[in-house]
């Protein structure tokens, strides 16, 4: 007993001295050595790559640890949410997803404070063991992951090159989105696999991995909350300038995640061409769901950035090349831009049916051909369309497309669209193939809108194949939705404001439901920790702007024009942008129809407290039951 | 003493009167006595197998196996061998060669085993061995089913799932059933025992055997069997999971099984059209008035009326679904494509006729295409004419079916590719001919957008069961037919065909009534000096099914065999005449005497699927002989050529409404407007 504490001390100094900056630069010398490299050779021949590249991770500030926690049992806990507490203190959360088969359900690198694990605990009694030390945690998976990709660390950098890098005359830089949250890879790249050397001929493609915190910083920070833009530019701008890439040469490519880094390093490349699909748009307002609202949410980093939708809002007005992916059933991550935005010159926007997680992969012609016509530029080719039908169901409108002298090449993989203009937008909404290869049409998760849409400036059938070939031609006749149609609304995707003193129009757009509002805000309070929301009746206009109840900091009147359709979302929207933790929402005689007044109260906010200003009108009538369920079960109270 | 009397197998051939033992069948099974004569015995049973006969035989026959062989069936040399072989080594419940409805494959073991084919099997007790002693443990448990239901209820009975069959082929010949359908003996209540079983070959055989009785159903408009038990079958065997397989070839009888599943449910979409669409409407009890009436049937004590209603295309399931491609959703228009075929072997006929009018006529359809065989003789013929022709059956063809605004063919196929048929894409149905028969359970389950008709005679019998389809336009060949004088005179004689004839040996067939009353004309001395007198020929021109027995008969200088297609044989005759032959229709259209000659009339429609819808004696456009003195006269006589004011009335009524100079202009108008 008395050897094992003089040991166990050696093994923590010789560990700490591992973790040093010198020799962990000197490993970084080792490893960034070519692949073939006698020093590497040795290194792997001895089976000591797993513990030099831990040894070599990012270092950490003094006193901040990387931790992997293990969770047993977890079969019991599937679906739910769970937090593991240092102390009083939150330092991760996450909701219970099965791992991969075979594999203990494992969260890796959460950033800790205290080396102990006894100092640690989960606020569900499955039982759960940490490992805390000096270097990052990783698994056989990533390594292998990590060699077949080619992903290598330069600094706290991490990605991997391809194609062209002797003499590249174009550069694709691409950057990756989360992938399942047990993952045992949980960094990937975005390497586009189908894109082959001859494709990338005179193209240099940089592949970045996120490979920050769990499952990526949106590479914002580092594991140590260092901002990383600087390290990471200066590779993108490194390359540029060393190969004498031309401004317009350079392509950013992302999905996602990958989609809102894109638009955050395409800061300093204005004349660079974007390709996203699916960015977030408001990381906070994106965090706000059980994923991520206790370990991404919880960072500052996050809130402190400047948000995507700011930087593409700059981005628009400065014209740049910009062609975006995106689904109108992904309102977190739209955050009710993309689908609005109209007269942009230089940006086309693909709508995709589906959900936010599958636009990427039904898109993917689309996307491999728009890359592949960076690569290698070329001209459209015509296309005879033979007959276009129109199916008007309630305010949306699906088309079939009948094709003539269909091109075997067509009948391949590809991605149809029917493409208009909006203003000095183009769109492009997707189409799905039927079994009849002359035949596309819309799926029920492919619509348009009347409202928003102009079905009248909708003119033409473009299908993009992978092969970065394209085909357009003229749709025969103009889409028909007889005279019921919802007129053009004009909706302006304005930015949501917490200090709007003259009345401010705010859209909410979810699927195929529309909020539009008219709404004023302030901040009343800087000590507040609350936002007072108060949903009128009438013009917002004249209403004072002052706090119904003690606390708010910001207050908003809000004046529904679709009888409180969504509003529980610019609710959710409001205080997110506020930061702070109360929402409180005060909703004035017939403000709201109940079924909006149920929605703002199950809101999925931790704090939410509904306030009905009078009582009158509300409680006790036949419409009103719903509320009164409410209000006896505690969700919503009645003023005074 | 040892018994010398086979013990392992009986050979029971059937037939419905004395056996052909001249026929190939039975030669073949006589045969294999030669090396297995020890273990097999034949018995020839001279009239129809029932459940009652076979189970007299199960009582009476020693051997231990037992199976029955319809003499107009086809077997090769090796069946009984292999029969014989395969049962001398082990004791089975069941063994069975792999049953066919055509001819048999080299290699029986090549044969498909996909669902089709297993739904197409004939299921009835022909060719399979059974064991003898538990077929009657079966017939004593449950004698109450139909023979035709034997070797299900054999294999429900006995649990008999799966069953590899013996490396053997056995054709029952032809599908007549698929024609007639099945028809229980009376007072059969239920098809087959409900008794369990997962198997999905035997559950695709149930269905099978349902469409089958449904089928004769239609023909024969009652059985015993009651709606309960048909719904309690559809039920344990849950053929709905398999009804799609009978839908393609018997949509009439699928939607049936539907609705006895669903009685809810009464309307089923049946044929799309132009703007509204066809369904049958079926319901327990009496007819809906506003329906057309298809059928009244009795099951058991139970009433169906099946019916056609006509509704707007609106209310089609799917009409306002774009995932739903509607072929007819865009107009026929000069960028269509439209397909025209007659029979794949052989053109010159009515589809033929109106694609050279219309690309004649209408030069701005640039996608116009003529189906035919490869291999048909008519194929140089119609390229060398500048036909747009395409391989019939080919990739190629599918693919243009598959795009085509329009098919038009005087010719109805089961066309199916890619969830096109022709129950939800435009078909324009021409006819070979004039339907002289009443063919109303066929024209029932086709599906066609156009259906021309020559006569109102015809398009009244057609409208009864297809209001909205017919087209009294006349058939599109006959606008171009005209007498060709040719420099020779002669008659023409256009026997038609005999179901019942064949299989048989050319022994029966040279027996056969057919065969001497036709022989007979060809031989006559005084119709042979008549020819030879007046310089004339009779031309014949057989039907194809009797071309491989030509041989038998007896030609002369004067009696020829013609090789001369229909069409000019019929243009250069004098006077045409036939037995039943509607081609002479042909001819009477342009003028020609036609005459029939029908020495049996009194048996013919006994025997052919379906019942003459013309009187030829009240109705027909000329004399009808019964006798062959009576014809041999008509002829020598020459009163062929006279005038004749009774049948030129019944010709003017039996063509009213064709106006032969636009008969092809009328069918193109109808076609483009769908």
């Amino acid at each position: 007993m008395r050897m094992r504490a003089p040991r166990a001390s050696l093994r923590a100094r010789a560990a700490s001295l591992v973790y040093t900056a010198p020799v962990r630069g000197a490993l970084r010398r080792v490893m960034e050595a070519p692949a073939g490299a006698p020093v590497r050779r040795a290194v792997e021949a001895r089976g000591l790559e797993g513990q030099v590249r831990r040894a070599m991770s990012e270092r950490l500030p003094a006193g901040s640890y990387y931790a992997k926690l293990t969770v047993g049992d977890w079969q019991r806990y599937r679906g739910r949410s769970f937090r593991l507490y240092q102390g009083a203190e939150v330092v991760y959360g996450n909701e219970i997803e099965p791992p991969a088969r075979g594999s203990a359900l494992e969260y890796r690198n959460i950033v800790v404070t205290s080396p102990d694990p006894k100092d640690f605990r989960l606020d569900i009694d499955a039982p759960f063991s940490l490992k805390i030390g000096h270097g990052a945690f990783t698994t056989p998976q990533q390594v292998t992951y990590d060699a077949q990709y080619g992903v290598e660390q330069h600094g706290d950098v991490f990605y991997s090159v391809r194609g062209n890098t002797t003499n590249p005359t174009r550069l694709l830089v691409t950057f990756p989105g989360f992938g399942p949250s047990t993952s045992r890879v949980s960094y990937a790249v975005s390497y586009l696999k189908e894109l082959t050397d001859e494709d990338l001929a005179s193209t240099m493609m940089i592949c970045f991995q996120d490979r920050y915190l769990v499952s990526g910083s949106y590479m914002l920070v580092d594991n140590g909350g260092r901002p990383l833009y600087d390290r990471v530019h200066a590779v993108i701008d490194e390359a540029v300038q060393r190969h004498g890439i031309a401004a317009g040469d350079v392509m950013f490519f992302g999905a996602s995640k990958g989609g809102s880094i894109a638009i955050s390093y395409a800061r300093e490349f204005p004349a660079a061409r974007l390709l996203l699909a699916v960015p977030q748009m408001n990381l906070p307002y994106y965090f706000n769901k059980p994923f991520f609202k206790d370990s991404l949410f919880r960072h500052p980093a996050f809130r402190e950035a400047e948000q995507p939708q700011d930087l593409l809002r700059r981005y628009f007005a400065e014209g740049r090349t910009i062609d975006y992916f995106y689904t109108n059933d992904d309102e977190l991550s739209n955050h009710s831009l993309v689908e609005l935005v109209r007269d942009v010159e230089n940006l086309t926007k693909y709508r995709v049916g589906g959900v936010h997680g599958a636009v990427a992969k039904n898109a993917l012609p689309a996307i491999l051909g728009l890359i592949r016509g960076f690569l290698a530029p070329r001209a459209d080719r015509s296309l005879t369309c033979g007959g276009v039908r129109t199916f008007v169901e309630g305010g949306s409108v699906r088309l079939q497309v009948r094709l003539d002298g269909l091109d075997e090449k067509l009948t391949a993989r590809a991605s149809w669209f029917v493409e208009g203009s909006l203003g000095r937008t183009r769109f492009l909404q997707i189409m799905s193939d039927h079994r009849y290869p002359f035949v596309k049409y819309m799926d029920a998760t492919q619509r348009l809108s009347p409202a928003y849409d102009r079905l009248a400036d909708i003119d033409r059938l473009t299908v993009v194949l992978p092969s970065g070939d394209r085909y357009s031609g003229p749709l025969p006749e103009a889409i028909a939705v007889g005279g019921s149609a919802a007129a053009d609304l004009e909706l302006d995707p304005a930015p949501l404001r917490l200090d709007s003193d003259a009345a401010s129009a705010y859209v909410v757009l979810d699927d195929d439901r529309l909020g539009r509002f008219r709404y004023r805000s302030r901040e009343v309070a800087a000590e507040g920790d609350a936002l007072e929301v108060r949903l009128v009746a009438g013009p917002v206009d004249g209403v004072p702007l002052e706090a119904e109840l003690p606390g708010a900091r910001y207050v908003a009147v809000v004046e529904s024009s679709d009888d409180g359709e969504l509003v529980e979302l610019l609710a959710l929207r409001l205080v997110v942008a506020a930061g702070v933790d109360t929402l409180r929402v005060v909703v004035d005689e017939g403000a709201v129809p109940p079924e909006a007044v149920r929605r703002v109260a199950e809101l999925g906010w931790d704090d939410v407290r509904v306030v009905l200003a009078n009582d009158d009108g509300v409680v006790g009538n036949d419409a009103s039951e719903e509320l009164a369920g409410l209000i006896s079960a505690g969700r919503v109270e009645v003023a005074g | 003493m040892t018994d010398a009397r086979p013990t392992l197998l009986t050979v029971v051939v059937e037939s419905d009167g004395p056996v052909d033992r001249e026929s190939e069948t039975y030669r073949r099974i006589v045969a294999a006595r030669l090396r297995h004569e020890k273990y097999f015995a034949v018995e020839v049973l001279e009239r129809p197998l029932t459940t009652g006969e076979v189970a007299d035989l199960c009582a009476r026959l020693t051997t231990t196996y037992v199976v029955f062989v319809r003499d107009t069936h086809h077997v090769p040399s090796s069946y009984v061998p292999t029969l014989v072989d395969h049962l001398r080594k082990r004791t089975v419940y069941l063994a069975e060669p792999r049953v066919f409805t055509g001819p048999i494959p080299r290699d029986v073991t090549t044969a498909k085993t996909d669902d089709a084919a297993v739904y197409g099997r004939d299921t009835d007790v022909y060719g399979v061995v059974f064991h003898t002693r538990r077929l009657a443990d079966l017939l004593d448990a449950v004698g109450d089913v139909d023979r035709s239901a034997l070797y299900l209820a054999y294999r429900l009975y006995w649990s008999i799932a799966k069953l590899a069959p013996l490396p053997v082929g056995y054709s029952v010949a032809s599908d007549t059933k698929a024609v007639s359908g099945v028809r229980p003996a009376p007072g059969t209540t239920r098809l087959v025992p409900l008794i369990p079983s997962a198997s999905r070959e035997l559950r695709l055989y149930l269905l099978r055997y349902l469409v089958l009785f449904l089928r004769g159903m239609r023909v024969h408009k009652e059985a015993d069997v009651g709606l309960d038990h048909l719904r309690d079958l559809i039920r344990e065997y849950d053929l709905m999971r398999l009804v799609h397989v009978a839908a393609a070839r018997e949509p009439l009888e699928a939607a049936a099984i539907r609705w006895l599943d669903d009685p809810s449910t009464e309307r089923h979409l049946y044929k799309q059209l132009t703007g509204r669409d066809a369904y049958l409407e079926f319901r327990a009890g009496e007819p809906v008035e506003e329906h057309v009436p298809l059928y009244r049937l009795r099951l058991g004590e139970d009433v169906v009326s099946i019916g056609k209603s006509y509704r707007p295309a609106a209310e089609r399931v799917g009409h306002d679904d774009p995932g739903t491609y509607d072929f007819y959703s865009r107009p026929i228009g000069p960028g269509s494509t439209i397909l025209f075929f007659d029979r794949p072997g052989q053109a010159d006929d009515n589809a033929e006729h109106l694609y050279a009018y219309f690309t004649a006529n209408h030069p701005e359809y640039r996608n116009v295409y003529f189906a035919l065989g490869r291999k048909s003789k008519d194929w140089e013929r119609l390229e060398r004419r500048g036909f747009n022709l395409v391989p019939i059956f080919t990739p190629e063809f599918y693919e243009l079916f598959l795009v085509s605004d329009l098919v038009v063919s005087s010719q109805i196929y089961h066309l199916q590719y890619r969830g096109k048929t022709l129950a939800n894409s435009r078909f324009v149905y021409l006819q070979h001919g004039v339907q002289l028969n009443d063919m109303t359970d066929w024209v029932i389950a086709k599906h066609f957008d156009v259906f021309v008709a020559t006569g109102e005679l015809e398009a009244d019998y057609l409208r009864s069961v297809a209001p909205v389809e017919t087209l009294n336009s006349g058939l599109p060949r006959l606008e171009s037919l005209a007498r060709v004088p040719s420099g020779s005179r002669h008659l023409l004689f256009m026997p038609t065909w005999r179901f019942n004839l064949h299989q048989v040996s050319t022994e029966s067939f040279k027996q056969s009534s057919y065969y001497r009353a036709i022989d007979a004309l060809f031989t006559d001395r005084r119709l042979l000096d008549f020819l030879e007198r007046t310089d004339r020929s009779l031309h014949v021109k057989l039907h194809p099914n009797v071309e491989k027995r030509a041989s038998t008969f007896h030609f002369s200088d004067r009696v020829v065999r013609t090789d001369l297609s229909y069409r000019e044989a019929i243009s250069t005759a004098e006077m045409v005449f036939t037995d039943y032959s509607s081609a002479v229709i042909d001819a009477a259209f342009i003028g020609t005497p036609i005459a029939y000659y029908q020495w049996d009339a009194e048996g013919f429609f006994a025997d052919q699927p379906y019942e003459s819808r013309l009187d030829y004696r009240t109705e027909g456009l000329g004399p009808v002989f019964s006798e062959h003195r009576e014809v041999v006269d008509h002829v020598v006589t020459e009163r062929f050529a006279l005038p004749d004011d009774e049948f030129a009335r019944r010709k003017a009524r039996f063509f009213e409404g064709v106006d032969p100079a636009r008969i092809n202009r009328t069918v193109v108008e109808r076609m483009l407007s769908l």
